[in-house]
């Protein structure tokens, strides 16, 4: 049969019978749509939770532990004992394959305590410390600090040679031996105000007592979700029936610098050695930060843990922080990374947990959907069996003359098809249109933590995937009634 | 060009009682005009649907053209009646959602024998309506005519891929005396043309204008007849 005289010929038929098959293009139309609606929701919901909130493709590795009554030990009785994270290990986890980055992270172990923050808060605050340090040159190898500018993430004690002072940094630095140093500075009378003896030395640096030394404030990274979850929920609770606390944007803290004293907190003091003063600069907002607290250079926090619980602490890493951008590729790396013998910090592990929860209640929906879709393809079925039969007598006489079985069969499944190809369109439409309407009605809620712009992410597949399926759910529930019609005898339709 | 050795066609089960047609032997030459004539019942239109294709359950060889019928594929057996054959139905089959013109273009869609455009058809179709005197209704739908305007639609929907056998069931069997009258005359011209006619009839003046009478009775020919010009 020509292509043109069969297209000709369903276009007629439809055009004709476009009332019957209407309840069943709308059951497909409706199951597309909220296939495609759920599907959106699922990827929206699975983006935000996991790459906003949870920062999926940020895996934390952490050494094997176990349950040992109320503690969590690394070994039982010498058993179960996993690899050190050391230098070693880092290579192996930056070796897996899509791994962009392996960051080695340490935590301070010791008591610490910071204070500041009255100009931009009008007041100052004082608070535990929680700290822990990143190699910088992993985060700036990472996605981690995408858009952040790392140039100030350094260690201010790190050795600089030198030949003269003008290739030192400022800020009270100087050459000598070779090595950029700060200028000698004098501790104030121990009475005098603390911001008084810092104020020792010019520009930013301020006097290290214990070394007799001016020092450039130690830098440091926060994490924007922190800052999200103080503007939307912590400045509420914390501005109490006082004076309200304003919200922050990044510009306004970046510059922000807190005077810190490492080795004694309000949880108490360490043994190892006498606490000392730093003043402590946020150099900017990365993922790549500690969640709650402040994320230094790693051989600021190591030479600190050497300082205040000896040498063994100074080398002592606590996790990997593994930079996998495609989060596609998570399960493999999580894989591996079991594989070598260490497992994920609790947080990946409910990052994990989170994505396969979220992938079972978004592929529970899409298979309601794709119910209707199949319901809708049932109904389909009947109603070009009801057109099949009501078309007997006029099918027999295109048998006569000349269709064959084939062509009869080719033009009950092309107006499946277009059926399909049609209510599928309407219901990518439909679905778009939900979404964007429960969007819109989502702006009405209150504001809340990581509440996004859309709850919905539509992947590109998704177009043709929700067409093709329209199409293939209206041709398979006509191929009965196709095989049908092109099997029926058309000398009894005929003479019927 | 028609030749049909020992046919029998069952309906149903094997009982002999439900045997539509019986050890049927006919010939049919090229050109001739042959009228099937028999009470209601007794095959005439079986055969007929045998003859052209349209029924393929039969034991016996059904030959058009010296090519059997039986072991052709669906396919082939679909060319070969959009190429050689045209049917003519008592209650025209003519598709009341197509215009005019457009049920007579139809049998060009399942004719891969001869390529033409849409302008090309449209041009035959219209000629055949000419032909058959209708082509001002040319547009009009088929529910639109009067019955001889519909059967002579279809009579030109017959014709238009060039068949050299048509095949006419009761052609008149649903028009009044004149309407009749006029397409009798119509496959009178046919045949004169070298058509070859194998009309099935109850229509004593269609019988009258055929040169040969075969008359069924339960299933078997017990009348041939050529009548003397």
């Amino acid at each position: 049969m020509k292509a043109r005289a069969l297209l000709s010929l369903v276009a007629q038929s439809l055009s004709r019978a476009r009332v019957a098959y209407v309840a069943s293009a709308l059951g497909v139309c409706v199951g597309v749509a909220s296939l495609v609606f759920f599907i959106g929701l699922g990827e929206g919901v699975r983006r935000v939770v996991l790459d906003r909130v949870l920062v999926a493709q940020h895996v934390e590795v952490v050494r094997k532990s176990f349950d040992a009554g109320p503690l969590r030990v690394d070994s039982i009785f010498g058993l179960g004992a996993t690899p050190p994270l050391d230098a070693n290990a880092v290579a192996a986890l930056a070796g897996i394959d899509g791994v962009a980055a392996a960051l080695p992270r340490a935590r301070l172990t010791f008591p610490a305590r910071a204070a500041g923050g009255r100009a931009i808060l009008g007041q100052d605050l004082v608070a535990e410390l929680i700290a822990d340090g990143v190699a910088p040159e992993s985060v700036a190898a990472s996605t981690m600090a995408a858009g952040v500018s790392l140039e100030h993430f350094v260690d201010p004690e790190a050795p600089r040679p030198c030949d003269n002072s003008s290739e030192c940094p400022g800020d009270g630095q100087v050459c000598e031996a070779g090595r950029c140093i700060g200028l000698r500075c004098v501790a104030a009378p121990e009475d005098a105000a603390s911001s008084d003896r810092l104020k020792a030395c010019p520009g930013e640096s301020a006097c290290a007592v214990d070394l007799g030394r001016c020092l450039r404030p130690i830098p440091a990274l926060a994490s924007p979700h922190a800052l999200e979850l103080y503007n939307s929920s912590l400045v509420s609770a914390l501005s109490g029936a006082g004076k309200p606390l304003p919200r922050l944007t990044p510009s306004a803290l970046i510059g922000l610098q807190v005077e810190v004293t490492f080795g004694e907190g309000f949880v108490g003091r360490s043994s190892g050695a006498p606490p000392i003063t730093r003043r402590v600069k946020l150099v900017g907002f990365a993922d790549a930060a500690i969640l709650v607290g402040l994320t230094l250079p790693l051989s600021v926090v190591q030479r600190l843990n050497a300082r205040f619980n000896g040498p063994a602490a100074g080398l002592l890493l606590h996790g990997v922080l593994l930079d996998v951008p495609a989060t596609e590729d998570l399960p493999r790396v999580v894989s591996q990374v079991r594989g070598l013998g260490f497992e994920l910090s609790d947080r990946s592990e409910n990052v994990e947990q989170a994505g396969r929860l979220i992938r079972l209640v978004t592929a529970l929906l899409s298979l309601v959907s794709g119910l209707i879709v199949a319901l809708a393809a049932l109904g389909m079925t009947q109603a070009f069996f009801v057109a099949v039969q009501q078309r007997r007598r006029e099918l027999a006489v295109l048998k006569a003359l000349g269709a064959a079985a084939s062509d009869i069969r080719a033009m009950v499944l092309l107006e499946a098809a277009i059926i399909g190809g049609l209510s599928g369109a309407s219901g990518l439409l439909l679905g778009r249109l939900s979404a964007w309407v429960a969007d819109v009605a989502a702006t009405a809620m209150p504001y809340f933590p990581f509440k996004p712009m859309t709850f919905f992410d539509f992947p590109v597949w998704i177009w043709p995937a929700g067409l093709g399926f329209a199409v293939a759910a209206c041709v398979l529930g006509a191929s009965v009634p196709a095989r049908a019609a092109a099997r029926a005898d058309p000398a009894q339709a005929l003479n019927a | 060009m028609i030749r049909l050795r020992q046919v029998t066609k069952r309906y149903g089960t094997a009982r002999a009682d439900e045997q539509a047609l019986v050890g049927i032997d006919l010939d049919i030459v090229a050109g001739e005009h042959v009228a099937l004539l028999g009470p209601s019942g007794s095959g005439k239109t079986t055969l007929l649907n045998l003859i052209g294709g349209l029924d393929r359950a039969y034991e016996g060889t059904v030959s058009v053209n010296a090519i059997d019928l039986a072991p052709l594929s669906d396919g082939a057996l679909a060319r070969m009646r959009s190429s050689t054959v045209g049917f003519v139905f008592q209650h025209y089959g003519l598709l009341d959602h197509l215009s005019v013109v457009d049920n007579v273009m139809l049998p060009g869609a399942f004719c891969d024998d001869v390529a033409r455009t849409r302008a090309e058809s449209t041009t035959r179709a219209m000629q055949l309506l000419e032909r058959v005197g209708i082509a001002h209704k040319a547009a009009a739908l088929p529910p639109k005519l009067s019955g001889g305007q519909r059967q002579r639609v279809a009579v030109a929907r017959a014709l238009f891929n060039h068949p050299k056998l048509l095949l006419c069931d009761e052609p008149t069997g649903s028009l009044d005396t004149n309407t009749g009258a006029s397409v009798i005359r119509l496959l009178e011209a046919l045949n004169a043309e070298g058509v070859t006619l194998v009309t099935v009839t109850h229509d004593a003046r269609v019988a009258s204008s055929a040169r040969r009478i075969v008359r069924l009775e339960d299933g078997r020919v017990v009348e041939d007849a050529v009548r003397r010009p």
